[in-house]
This record gives C-alpha cells, structure tokens and sequence, in this order.
C-alpha cells in the first residue's frame, strides 16, 4: 500500500508542480529544482505521516469519502478474473528495469572509465602548450590548475570527480579543439557541479531515488532534476567567468553534428538507432541550455510563497489519495 | 492574486480528473466498497446469500441498522452498524468479512483499552470473547468467532451479557 500511494502521490506533485511552474511563470532553474524535490521526497514521508496523525485514514469508511481509491484500480477484475494490479506490476517492473539500464549501469561503467582514464593520465608526457593552455583556462577561476587532470582521447570529453579529493578530467581532443575562453567556460561549469555537490539536498535526492527504483514519477522527475542541475552549473559558469558568450558557444561546440542522429541516415543495427535518438536527446537538450544563456533572467523571482502553496495543495490532495 | 487564481483553478482541474478517475472502475464493475440502503440490497448486489443478522436487539437499539457497508473486492465484506436510539450514537457494530484480521480496517469504533480476552462457547462454535473500554472510554465488548469462510465479529458498547445474546440471536 505505502508503494503504490508512493507511486499516486509523486504523480500527482509532479502535476501540480508543473501547474505551478505556468501559474507563477517560474523559470529558474535552481527554483525549478527546489520545486521538483518536492515530488520525490514528499512521497517518501507522506504515507506514514498521513497514517501517524491521522489512523484512521487506513480504514474502509475513509476510502469510501476519498478522491481517489487505488483498490478500485487495482482489484479491478480483467479477463478471466485476473486482478488489474497484475498487469500495473508491469509499470514498476519496466521502470525497474531501466533504471539498472540506464542508471545503474552507466554509473559502474562511468566508474570504471574513469578508474581507467585517471590511471592513463600522463600530465608529464602532454605537451607544454597543453598545460599552459589550461593553466591559462584556470586563471581566476575558485580552482588549483593541479587537480585538473589530462588524459589522452581525441574526444571532446569533460567530467569531474566530486569527492573528497575533486579533480576535473579532460581530454587532449577537448583542449585542442577548445579555445582558451571555451576551456575556461567549460571548466567554469565543472567546478559548479563540484561546488553544488557539496549540497546535502541534491545528495538527499539522489539517494531518495534510488530507493524509489521502481517509480517512473521519481525517475522522471530525477532526469529533470538533473537537468536543472546543468543549467545552474551553466549559470555559476557565466558568473565566474563573466562571458555568457563562452559558455554559449562551448556548449554549441559539444553539440552532435546533425548526421549523427538525422533519421533518414541509413542505420542498419538497433544499436546504431538507440545511438541516434541518445545524440539527438543531448543535441535538444544542449540546444535548449543555449537557448536558456541567451534569455536568462536577471534575478530570481520571489518564490516562497508559490512554493508553500503548492506544498499546501500537494499534501492536501495526496492526503485523499488512498 | 492572479497567479495563485491560475494555480488554484488548475488545482481544481486535478481534483475533478482524480474524482472522475475514481468513479470509473465502479461504472464498469460491481462489487467495490459503497454504502447500501437496505440488507436486502447489499445482498443482491453482492450477490451474498447469507448476511447473518441479529434477530434480538437490546433495549434502545432497534432494526434496521443505520449504515451499511458492503464491499466483494478486495475481499467480501459486509458492516452493519446500528444506533442507540437515545444518544444516536453507534452503539453496535457486525461485520461478517472473508478475510482474517480485517475487523480493524472494517470497525469504526474501536477496543481501546482490553480488560479480559476469553475463549467462549457460542452454540457450539468456539468464539473469542473481549471486555474492555471503547473510544472516550465507553465499557465495550466483542465477541468473534469463524463460521467456515467467513469471520464474524460483533461489538457492542455496554457489557458483555447483552453482546452474547445478540450473538447468539444471529445463530440458528
């Protein structure tokens, strides 16, 4: 029962956080992430607290007043008499899966690479101009030039560990193909995910959907979340460097080229196909990042009040959500 | 003001969807908890044959009950509760259901506080008898027991004896 009002409850903030978004026209994306984590740590504590204080909302007399009672979706007899609830396992189940797909293994695979990547840097072989370059990029920037790291890949390729110990890694193929300003624009926006990791909600939401592995609801709003987070690194970024321009055109920079995921391109495996939609997802979503700098506000709206109210509105729908 | 208008008029619009999407399952199958005018019709709807009923009442509670509740998914399950005629309270409570332990989802009023847990001779059948305090700390009393699928639970606020008789009374 706690799973599937998990489940009801998430979908239903994740709905009235987006109403919020149009009614207060709310675009920034660090409000936008307070916001989000709402739908998934909201859901989380919501069923026993609503059981806590109020006991009584578990029984029969109390679904039968209520907006919503799952029961009568779950215990909805289909063919042959088969419960409905039967064919809804196929929603966490999917969801399931693609998390270990799409979450859990890239995560172990990153991991490795950069196991990997961090044992083939070779700082002393890499060319002095290399080094300058990036010596150069760091100038002014909150961070030592010693924790960035090289390695060797013609890649365009740019990550950071975000530790104890952070360091930024980056390519040979990204410092040729970069100029000093670009480099410094992309390193710019390293260090905000360094300095935003530090933030215990963003480790608090992370760990908060990894528990939630079978909700769809928090998987999506996670991607989001995650989203949001590029576009406040992108905006720390613009702060440090003072050069939105940079930022704008390092990011068209890191964009596929268009045969890379145009369908009328002759893909012959499925593998090919799933690599075309990935590069066409990251080329809408550098796309609307670039668009985002070109239009970005000056300051954040005031968004207390917004914000409680539509806390308000999510716990009192979801608390007649049974 | 304008904004929070355009939040609450979307508010709305998420209730109505939720409200319509509740209603749904009911339009197409029967058999989902709701409340039923008469026995009689909880019976027929439900399609259950034998809905045991008192056929002794205490002084003060009479036929019929004041609120009945049925339900065949997830479980069967039907509730009559019956008021006093004076206080207009509930003051007794039968629920015949086809799943074990499912008397507290079920009951309204609750045995708060137990004094005594017996086991007790009910024509025949081995019953569970309890004496203790109700909601506000009213003197109540339960008596359950089993007949083949179904569990049978009868609560009464006031003292054991008249509980028994009503109990008994429902057993032929």
């Amino acid at each position: 029962m706690y799973a599937v009002q998990m489940l009801l409850h998430s979908a239903i903030a994740s709905v009235l956080i987006d109403c919020a978004f149009i009614a207060w026209d709310l675009r920034s994306p660090r409000v936008k992430q307070q916001f989000r984590f709402m739908a998934i740590f909201l859901p989380v504590v919501s069923f026993p607290m609503f059981q806590w204080l109020f006991p009584g909302r578990g029984d029969v007399y109390f679904r039968l007043g209520s907006l919503l009672d799952s029961n009568k979706w779950l215990f909805l007899e289909m063919w042959g008499g088969v419960p409905a609830f039967m064919v809804w396992l196929v929603i966490p189940a999917v969801t399931s899966f693609v998390f270990v797909l799409q979450e859990l293994v890239p995560i172990v695979v990153s991991q490795l690479e950069q196991m990997r990547a961090t044992g083939q840097t070779f700082a002393d072989e890499v060319d002095s101009t290399m080094i300058r370059k990036v010596a150069g990029a760091m100038e002014g920037l909150p961070f030592s030039e010693n924790s960035v790291e090289i390695f060797d890949d013609e890649d365009l390729s740019l990550y950071s560990n975000t530790g104890f110990n952070p360091r930024i890694y980056v390519s040979t193929g990204l410092i040729e193909s970069f100029s000093s300003e670009h480099l410094q624009a992309a390193f710019a926006h390293e260090i905000g995910h360094i300095q935003r990791s530090r933030k215990p909600t963003l480790i608090l939401a992370y760990i908060i959907r990894t528990v939630m592995f079978y909700n769809p609801v928090a998987m999506v709003e996670f991607r989001k979340l995650a989203q949001e987070e590029e576009k406040v690194c992108d905006d720390i970024a613009v702060a440090l460097t003072g050069n939105p321009e940079a930022v704008v055109e390092a990011l068209n920079m890191l964009r596929p080229e268009p045969e890379e995921y145009n369908p009328t391109s002759h893909r012959r495996s499925i593998k090919e196909i799933v690599s075309a939609f990935q590069q066409y997802s990251l080329d809408v979503i550098l796309k609307s990042r670039v668009q985002r700098i070109g239009q970005r506000l000056g300051s954040e709206p005031h968004w207390g009040v917004p914000y409680f109210i539509t806390m308000g509105l999510i716990i009192g729908i979801n608390y007649y959500v049974v | 003001m304008r904004n929070l208008l355009y939040m609450i008029i979307m508010a709305a619009g998420v209730v109505v969807i939720l409200a319509e999407v509740n209603r749904l399952p009911s339009s197409i199958q029967k058999g989902f908890a709701r409340h039923y005018d008469s026995v009689e019709e909880a019976r027929r709807s439900l399609g259950f044959d034998n809905i045991l009923v008192p056929r002794y009442f205490p002084e003060g509670i009479s036929w019929p009950p004041s609120f009945i509740f049925g339900q065949k998914t997830p479980y069967r399950a039907v509730v009559l509760e019956f008021k006093e005629a004076k206080a207009g309270e509930t003051a007794l409570i039968i629920i015949q259901t086809s799943r074990r332990d499912s008397e507290l989802q079920l009951q309204r009023t609750r045995l708060t506080e137990l004094k005594e847990d017996t086991p007790y001779r009910l024509k025949g059948r081995i019953a569970r008898l309890q004496v203790g305090t109700c909601d506000k700390g009213i003197p109540c009393s339960r008596i359950s027991w089993q007949e083949g699928d179904l569990y049978f639970t009868v609560l009464y606020l006031s003292s054991p004896f008249e509980l028994i008789r009503i109990a008994e009374s429902m057993i032929q």
